[in-house]
């Protein structure tokens, strides 16, 4: 990974803001770049990720969002914050690259699902036994399993939404969509996905 | 407006589970006036499967906001930056150019 060297804070103690990073790249510092990919390879891999359901398809798309954002940051126009505008290209990009698939599982939300009350897993603990350990890798599974079967209106939202931690305005500008349509597909997403996890948590 | 089919199992005596739904998704999310909120929570003293509702789908969210997410796969990064590198690089040929 490239050096950060030659990035100088606008103030100091404080990192530059995407805002001020993305003016340096458009005026051709390129290690202003590789600090924003940097910030976000992590949160952009895991909208891919998640979208896609397989390491391939979300490495191939995490490259693409990248590079496509690097093609098209010369016209970012300030009117959204830089990982709004970034986040809406993972997305467009995983569901482009989820359709030509065509391989899409869906199941529906009308489908039967097994009715427990057990409470097997807790919540996560900083502090984990093996068997803890164990729990949580099971229930991590659970969920990206629960969130590849949805369908894909849903499990878009979901993903920006609860696993990202965007506000559902942030969700809506990035989906193209009004916000009482974001609310409404999370409600579903969230009643399917609690049933999905019915036994883990 | 039609009338939403109503899955029986899921229907306590006196209430309303198609509308509690909403209301818990909601509650959830902190969205509810102080009226409606004070009748969930009431509701839900006395009703076993809308408590049982609330409490799932909060844990539900609750773990989606903790769980952070894989780590980029080393290979994935890997090739990330190396393609990065590789555009990087081209740009600056052209403006050297």
């Amino acid at each position: 990974m490239s050096e950060t060297k030659g990035l100088q804070v606008a103030v100091p103690g404080l990192p530059v803001s995407d805002e001020e990073l993305v003016r340096r790249v458009q005026q051709g510092n390129m290690e202003a770049f590789e600090e924003l990919v940097r910030r976000y390879e992590r949160k952009v891999y895991n909208i891919t990720y998640r979208l896609l359901g397989n390491e391939q398809d979300a490495t191939e798309a995490l490259q693409d969002t990248f590079l496509r954002a690097y093609r098209f940051l010369p016209k970012f126009q300030f009117k959204s914050s830089f990982y709004t505008w970034l986040y809406r290209i993972a997305t467009n990009v995983s569901l482009t690259r989820l359709r030509r698939r065509g391989n899409v599982e869906v199941v529906s939300l009308d489908a039967p699902v097994p009715d427990t009350d057990d409470l097997k897993f807790d919540l996560p603990d900083t502090a984990q036994t093996p068997e803890e350990a164990f729990a949580q890798k099971r229930l991590r599974e659970k969920l990206d399993q629960a969130v590849r079967e949805l369908p894909e209106e849903y499990r878009k939202v979901v993903v920006l939404r609860d696993l990202q931690g965007l506000s559902n305005e942030e969700v809506s500008r990035i989906l193209k969509l009004s916000v009482p349509a974001v609310k409404s597909r999370l409600h579903r997403a969230r009643l399917a996905l609690r049933e999905k996890l019915a036994g883990y948590i | 407006m039609g009338r939403r089919k109503r899955d029986k199992t899921k229907i306590e005596e006196g209430c309303d589970c198609t509308e509690l739904e909403t209301l818990a998704v909601q509650f959830v999310d902190g969205e509810l006036e102080d009226e409606q909120r004070q009748r969930l929570l009431i509701h839900i003293q006395t009703c076993y499967r809308c408590a049982r509702l609330v409490r799932s789908l909060k844990r539900t969210v609750h773990y989606c906001h903790l769980e952070t997410g894989p780590e980029v796969p080393e290979t994935a990064h890997r090739q990330l930056w190396q393609r990065l590198q590789e555009v990087l690089k081209s740009t600056k040929q052209k403006k050297s150019r």
